[in-house]
């Protein structure tokens, strides 16, 4: 069967180093990239498992001594925060890395450059959480951190810092991935490739990238908050002074919640995916279940507090919590339906990628209805912090996403490596890994009703909890044996396992049209897609063949990706000093001592703040002038937008000068800490944004950016625009609320 | 499109009548080459740049500062690389832009 992406004439390799470690660190192809998240986080799955293995070695057997509780502390921190930053998201990244610009007929994402720079930040963010132990310790505060235990007061020590800052640095690689896969999808789709026949693999990445930016900016402000307190003396969190333990609840559920949901969808359409093929017939209900997880993406954004039934919220927030988390159940319970649906009447394949895919559903059905039995208030509150919690999520973790991580692996490793897993091999990784699942988890709902908490290390011997934590253990460690038989699996199958050629499953989507491995460029010719199975329902290659940048680029009226990135990215911005902004409002009225209204000069403000405003007109008045072809009034407009963002940084910095001489800093008071924070990370993005400018400025002068239609020069307007709105804000909430 | 049309089971072997369907001859545009941005190091140099940067924080400010000075020559490196590329593509501006 002939390869329609074989080394045809006139395809241009990207130059390759001779040196194979250099050509890692350098490459740009989002297959490389793929592989490169893949590896990483499976690396860092077998640290996670590890530490998993030695918690559950101490709880064993009861009054163990196998650990100290400080070790168990941070083995618990480290394994939470390990498998769900390092492994669970950013593999799911690294599939949709690997297959998003192959399904939808792409040549690679629509920002490679970009695409490495969010794996590094993977990397590099996790070296540095995993640093910890070497610099100190380890952190020890769970891996919701909870405030003020993560406080310097009661976590002396860097071990939190490393947390949060290695949280942060791996958190601007996933938003950057999330701005990266939205701009891809949207624009880069072959012809034909529309909305409606859009693998449900990429539908589910779609959601998941949206539901990143939405929620990741509120971890990413928790986050800068915590390390103000730790590092710069700032009280956000500060109890003493009537910080907010509960704020740092919020802002971190808000992020937790749809993190859920970052981590299942992904793996819903892995697994929608893998069931139509070894079925053999096309996925049940498609347009539902687009739907659902739209539905699913939009209900998770209303359910953090749901984590937070203990703390006292009163019965209208309760109420709705739980109302609105017994609510997803329904798009979710529409999905399970829509599988089992999917294979009724079909010609079932028991492939191990099938076996994953069945198992799926199973384990993620029971951690569905124990989810369900949580959303119930009175039911959370006996069982809250107990180990019927652990065993919830990790039905949803384990029993759901892991299970259509390894039924994704089977599917696409012929198509990554050229090779097929071996199945007998991976028909006992299964079984292992179910009945191992299976004695590890299940016995955990029994001691959550029994009353056993989680995050003790460990417990007297006359609870009746020693029979179900040993059933446990040996559970724990029939799945270290699955995860073994596993990588022998793949490192045997990579080396000398039987060719897979390029469609071995028969399966319908766009990957499956092209080499396995593909080739860099992925397709010689674009395809033009005719239906929602492409290989059956036909795909045609016209001759002519399509530059990387210009798959349905016919739509001239679509937004460059530059500049539909940068909305997007703008998008998460505003989240992001959404909750700076919540921040100072929550704590206006807690503060002691100096206040906005005893310590701000609104009048000296609005002054430069109009100056900063003006400068929106002036930049707008700089791209009509370009558009008229006037390069040199560009320039002027340009210039004077520069000029009043100066004017505006200048009178910043004589506020702040003032208020520093009137000891008023970011350590006073929670007035200076959410003032200096709000108004200090705005006075970045001005400065970032006058750097840019003054790029544009330069480049245009140099005759490079000259076209009105440059997506660097709308970015940057967008972006500038954005930044005078958020001013708006601040002044009204900070400075004018301060009048009254 | 309505579910309809897709509840018929499709017979196994389908995946090769649309296999047939792509064997399109190529056509007199096919040497039109295809752009591939280059390897580059610069995002991986950029990444280590803010991990230093955030790792000052905690350890020393001349960690953060040598943090600050690689993510400039990061970010200026990356510059340049797209400058290049608009180069080689003879300056027409490139609506869709890749960084």
């Amino acid at each position: 069967m002939a390869s329609i992406a074989g080394t045809q004439p006139g395809a241009v390799p990207r130059p390759a180093s001779e040196l194979a470690l250099w050509r890692w660190a350098a490459t740009v192809d989002h297959k490389q990239i793929g592989i490169l998240y893949l590896v990483t986080t499976f690396a860092f799955f077998a640290i996670g498992g590890i530490e998993a293995l030695l918690m559950r070695i101490q709880l064993a057997t009861s009054n163990e001594h196998f650990l100290s509780p400080s070790q168990y502390n941070a083995l618990m921190t480290m394994h939470g925060t390990t498998m769900i930053f390092l492994f669970v998201m950013p593999a799911l990244i690294g599939f949709a890395n690997y297959f998003v610009p192959l399904l939808i007929g792409a040549r690679d994402m629509a920002f490679p450059r970009l695409n490495a720079l969010s794996f590094w930040l993977l990397l590099f963010g996790g070296l540095l959480l995993n640093f910890s132990p070497f610099a100190g310790g380890a952190p020890a505060a769970g891996w919701f951190a909870y405030a003020p235990l993560t406080e310097r007061a009661y976590s002396p020590g860097f071990a939190v810092d490393y947390w949060s800052l290695g949280i942060l640095v791996t958190g601007a690689g996933t938003i950057a991935s999330a701005i990266n896969l939205l701009v891809t999808i949207t624009n880069m789709r072959a012809p034909g490739v529309s909305w409606g026949r859009l693998s449900m693999f990429v539908w589910m990445i779609l959601v998941t990238a949206v539901l990143i930016l939405a929620a990741f900016p509120s971890l990413t402000a928790a986050a800068f908050m915590l390390e103000a307190d730790r590092r710069f003396g700032a009280h956000f969190f500060d109890t003493n002074v009537n910080g907010d333990a509960l704020l740092w609840q919020h802002m971190f559920w808000f992020f937790g919640h749809p993190e859920v949901y970052i981590m299942a969808l992904p793996a819903f359409g892995i697994v929608s995916e893998v069931i139509p093929v070894f079925s053999r017939k096309p996925l049940f209900g498609y347009s539902v279940m687009a739907a659902s997880g739209v539905a699913i993406g939009f209900l998770s954004m209303t359910v953090w507090a749901h984590h937070m039934f203990a703390v006292g919220m009163g019965t209208v927030a309760n109420a709705f919590f739980g109302a609105s988390s017994m609510l997803i159940a329904i798009p979710t319970g529409i999905k399970i339906f829509n599988w089992l649906a999917t294979m009724w009447g079909g010609t079932l394949r028991l492939t191990t990628a099938m076996l994953f895919s069945i198992g799926f559903i199973a384990m993620f059905f029971i951690g569905g209805l124990s989810g369900v039995s949580l959303a119930l208030v009175p039911v959370d509150w006996q069982v809250t912090d107990s180990y019927y919690v652990v065993a919830h999520f990790h039905y949803v973790l384990f029993g759901g996403t892991m299970l259509g991580v390894f039924s994704g692996i089977y599917y696409w490793f012929p198509k990554i490596s050229g090779r097929l897993l071996d199945e007998r091999i991976g028909q006992l990784h299964f079984w292992l890994t179910l009945i191992g699942f299976n004695l590890t988890f299940f016995p955990m709902h029994l001691l959550g009703l029994l009353g056993m908490p989680r995050r003790i290390y460990t417990y007297p011997a006359d609870r009746g909890w020693d029979g179900y934590n040993l059933i446990a253990t040996i559970g724990a460690f029939v799945l270290a044996i699955s995860v073994l038989v596993f990588i022998w699996n793949v490192l045997q199958s990579w080396l000398r396992g039987e060719p897979a050629g390029d469609n071995p499953w028969e399966g319908w989507s766009l990957e499956w049209a092209t080499s396995s491995p593909p080739p860099p460029h992925n397709f010689d010719r674009i395809p033009v897609v005719r239906g929602r199975r492409p290989l059956r329902d036909g795909i045609v290659f016209p001759g002519r063949r399509h530059a990387m940048s210009a798959t349905p680029a016919a739509r001239a009226s679509a937004p460059s990706n530059a500049a539909l990135g940068t909305l997007i990215f703008i998008s998460s911005e505003a989240t992001f000093f959404l909750f700076l902004l919540i921040a100072y409002i929550s704590y206006r009225d807690a503060n002691a001592g100096p206040s906005a209204k005893s310590a701000l000069d609104v009048g000296r403000t609005a002054i430069f703040s109009v100056c900063l405003w003006a400068s929106s007109g002036t930049v707008w008045l700089a791209g009509r002038r370009l558009r008229r072809g006037d390069g040199r009034g560009f320039r002027l407009f340009l210039a004077l937008t520069i000029l009043l963002g100066l004017i505006f940084l200048i009178g910043q910095a004589l506020e702040y000068h003032t208020l520093l001489d009137e000891h008023v800093t970011l350590a006073r008071n929670l007035f200076g800490s959410t003032f200096f924070t709000l108004t200090g990370f705005h006075g970045l993005h001005v400065a970032i944004g006058l750097a840019l400018l003054c790029v544009l400025f330069g480049l245009n002068a140099a005759g490079v950016v000259a076209s009105p239609h440059n997506g660097a020069l709308r970015s940057i307007e967008y972006y500038w625009h954005f930044v005078d709105a958020v001013w708006i804000f601040i002044f009204v909430f900070v400075y004018l609320w301060a009048l009254t | 499109m309505s579910d309809e049309a897709q509840r018929q089971p499709a017979p196994l072997g389908t995946a090769s009548a649309g296999r047939e369907a792509m064997q399109a001859p190529a056509d007199a545009l096919l040497d039109q080459p295809i752009h591939l941005p280059r390897p580059t190091v610069w995002p991986a140099v950029l990444a280590s740049g803010v991990t230093l940067l955030a790792w000052g924080v905690i350890t020393n400010v001349a960690v953060s500062i040598a943090g600050i000075a690689l993510f400039v020559v990061a970010a200026v490196g990356w510059g340049r690389e797209i400058f290049h590329e608009y180069r080689e593509r003879g300056g027409a501006h490139d609506r869709r832009g890749d960084p």
